[in-house]
């Protein structure tokens, strides 16, 4: 699965439930709907969190993670 | 110690503190015993009688091992008429979730398909407090591979109310008398919620604080080896045997270990975290809000903070690598026995197993992140007391969980406890009153990474001042 950063949390989780279907099989999908949904709002609030996990502008680069404007 | 030839004294079923033998404390049984007051066979005999009159209704363990803690119960008396060298824990009966390794037990998880793995060897934990001389009286009840799905445990103050997970057997027997204290894993709140809900002492350290060898995993960067007992002063005896470096563990910190028995505290600062209060229902802030003002009055510095970062980030954060390491835990025993699975863990490791290795190390990263933001918050907080001149212990103040403990259909709710879980910063879960309808209610303090002794000793000025709940009837 692609990790879109503009992707919203339904996005995610239609592209989830894609990825869980042919996975897992169409049978599996009810079952498996609450936790595609909790990992889908996960996540959405990890793209959305205003974190990047380089800044290629500065030194922060060199720590590994920095906040960000998104 | 001088010797002291001849049998132990039997008391008829009461300590030498005027109570039954099946409530004594840790530190009440150790020290009993190491006057030779009490025996270590009379106590298990108590404790067994103890659980085949309330195991029927509570089913908190999996595995009772009746004969092997008696044989360990008379060569633990031997060694007492011996007056060999003692351990801290001499002649003391524990409990253990059934993911440690007990050598000739079974370690099941809660998952059929081991029902007849037989540990050939013991957890390093194990190991270190039967050094102590502790006694291994059985193991304990976890939900399937300490995850979510509920384990049969009742809760001992309402057996229509869950235990809480995933140490519900272990939290469930502590509360329920049948074993002074015992142990048990947490991932995201599966120590800290089990102790608030059942009424008990729940103690999670740092991360790397306590070695994890020979327990089965379920997400490698956020499974700790948690403590529950009925006392504060028991968690730390506890701590100060099980806590050291292991250089089979490499997870294991190797930082120095303090006497976590030995500090003490005439005051103490709390930050109340806002962001938690807001969270929760209006009668948990209200008792929140009412033990604070209890502990400020008592003496206490009580201060309100905000968190550096949304709760919902470090939730976030934490499922996502519990998801991941979960799914990569699992991926082979999943592809074998699917059916054996419960149901919410079998969705959650084939979920966990579409999420992006992006994702997964952004989530790691973050995790870092996160501990160095929070522990800077206390940080900050520290130096101000420090420039008052004050050598109180700091800690943050929350609510445990978010309500008190609920039916059977769940084990609760992991948001207050999970992100000391993501954080690996240590937290204690101590009762702090009922609710009307009698269930336990209880706070949770959180220090920085290996201030166990700041912790303890916070924690212990609170239960001076809050007062033992009594026992669930």
């Amino acid at each position: 699965m692609r990790l879109d950063p503009e992707a919203t949390q339904d996005e995610l989780l239609r592209q989830l439930e894609r990825e869980a279907e042919a996975a897992w099989g169409p049978a599996r999908l009810a079952a498996l709907r609450p936790t595609l949904q909790a990992t889908a709002e996960a996540l959405s609030t990890l793209l959305r969190s205003g974190w990047r996990v380089a800044d290629w502008s500065g030194d922060a680069g060199s720590r590994g993670l920095e906040r960000g404007s998104r | 110690m001088s010797a002291q030839p001849g049998p132990l004294p039997r008391r008829a079923g009461r300590g030498g503190v005027g109570q039954p033998l099946h409530g004594l404390s840790v530190l009440e049984a150790a020290a009993l015993i190491r006057r030779r007051k009490l025996s270590p066979v009379e106590l298990v005999e108590a404790l067994l009688a103890r659980i085949e009159a309330l195991e029927p209704t509570i089913q908190a363990w999996e595995w009772v091992d009746a004969q092997g803690a008696l044989a360990a119960a008379r060569q633990r008396e031997a060694e007492l008429r011996r007056s060999e060298r003692l351990g801290p824990l001499h002649g003391v009966p524990l409990g253990f979730k059934d993911l440690y390794h007990v050598a000739g037990l079974p370690t099941r998880a809660g998952f059929r398909p081991f029902a007849t793995h037989v540990a050939r060897q013991d957890a390093a934990a194990v190991a270190r407090l039967r050094a102590a001389g502790a006694i291994v009286l059985g193991k304990t009840v976890t939900t399937q591979f300490a995850f979510a799905d509920p384990a049969r445990t009742r809760n001992p103050w309402n057996t229509a109310r869950t235990p809480g997970g995933s140490s519900s057997g272990s939290a469930a027997a502590v509360a329920a008398r049948m074993v002074p204290a015992a142990l048990g894993t947490q991932t995201a709140g599966s120590v800290l919620r089990p102790a608030a809900y059942c009424g008990v002492v729940g103690l999670k350290p740092t991360f790397g604080r306590v070695s994890r060898r020979g327990i089965l995993p379920l997400a490698w960067s956020l499974d700790h080896v948690g403590l529950l007992a009925r006392r504060v002063d028991d968690t730390a005896l506890l701590l100060r045997v099980l806590a050291g470096h292991d250089p089979e563990d490499p997870d294991s910190a190797d930082v120095p270990v303090d006497d976590y028995l030995a500090s003490a505290s005439p005051s103490l600062s709390l930050l109340l975290v806002e962001d938690f209060l807001e969270r929760a229902p209006a009668r948990t802030q209200q008792h929140v809000r009412e033990v604070a003002r209890l502990l400020e009055l008592a003496g206490a510095r009580v201060e309100s903070v905000r968190l550096p970062h949304s709760l919902d980030l470090l939730l976030a954060v934490q499922y996502l690598l519990m998801q991941v390491e979960g799914a990569a835990v699992h991926a082979e025993l999943l592809a074998r026995y699917p059916d054996e699975y419960a149901p919410v863990l079998r969705a959650f490791v084939e979920v966990g197993q579409l999420v992006p290795g992006v994702a997964y190390v952004q989530a790691r990263q973050l995790q870092r992140w996160l501990r160095t933001e929070m522990v800077e918050v206390r940080e900050r907080w520290r130096a101000a007391e420090t420039e008052r001149s004050s050598q109180r212990p700091c800690c943050l103040l929350t609510p445990t969980a978010t309500d008190v403990a609920p039916d059977l259909s769940t084990t609760g709710d992991r948001t207050f406890q999970a992100p000391w879980s993501l954080l690996g910063l240590p937290a204690l879960s101590l009762p702090s009153g009922l609710s009307p309808e009698g269930l336990p209610l209880a706070i949770q303090l959180a220090a920085a990474p290996f201030q166990e002794a700041q912790l303890l000793a916070a924690a212990r000025w609170c239960e001076a001042v809050l007062g033992p709940l009594p026992a669930p009837e």
